[in-house]
């Protein structure tokens, strides 16, 4: 199994994920709570598929016992990580806004 | 002339892996382009030379900000289409920068 091909992916998604978080807290501070739902939703379907890949790549370590770790498959995490991250705040960032502009 | 394409990530690191995939399919076609990855911090250094801008997946959001803050410097600014850069498919992303450097000159 090549690993590194497989963090790449993951890089791929994770990031796709943390910009669609992003500009969903940037479409709630405009108003647009439509477009910042869509991109949530998005951000977490892009996010499901970097997970998948994540998975498999868990899951062929524990069959194939020891994998070498390489620097790219620790960066992968990283970036998975923060996609993690910066979804579950953007979540509540655009329900922030929504009580601002609401008035609470 | 000899393209100048600078690429930008979060930290310049898995977008180098990127850069070597583009640069193995410029020689292929035999076209001579100077491609570099800079994280995001570096792009005030390196964007006087650039003629385009590469955003990885994870800078996306920043696209408008950086249009905005570097109006003056007048580079076309696209995004790494999330699969190719998945894929490291080096030919189809610099397939779409001469693509879109072709458009900017109209």
């Amino acid at each position: 199994m090549d690993t590194g091909k497989y963090a790449v992916i993951v890089i791929a998604y994770a990031g796709d994920s943390k910009s669609a978080s992003m500009e969903a807290i940037e479409a709630a501070r405009k108003g647009d709570f439509e477009t910042a739902e869509n991109l949530l939703k998005k951000s977490s379907e892009v996010l499901l598929k970097a997970h998948e890949v994540h998975t498999k790549l868990l899951v062929n370590e524990a069959r194939e016992g020891d994998v070498a770790i390489s620097m790219i498959l620790v960066h992968a995490s990283n970036h998975f990580s923060i996609a993690e991250i910066t979804r579950e705040l953007a979540e509540q960032f655009v329900k922030l806004y929504k009580e601002v502009k609401n008035g609470l | 002339m000899v393209y100048n394409i600078i690429l930008i990530c979060q930290w310049g690191a898995s977008t180098g892996m990127l850069v070597e995939k583009m640069l193995e399919a410029a020689a292929k076609k035999n076209i001579e382009v100077a491609i570099n990855a800079y994280p995001e911090a570096k792009l005030d250094d390196y964007i006087g030379d650039a003629d385009i801008v590469l955003l990885a997946p994870q800078v996306r959001f920043k696209k408008d900000a950086f249009e905005e803050k570097y109006k003056a410097n007048n580079v076309p600014f696209m995004v790494v289409d999330t699969a190719d850069y998945g894929m490291l498919n080096g030919e189809k992303v610099l397939n779409a920068v001469f693509e879109k450097l072709e458009n900017e000159r109209r």
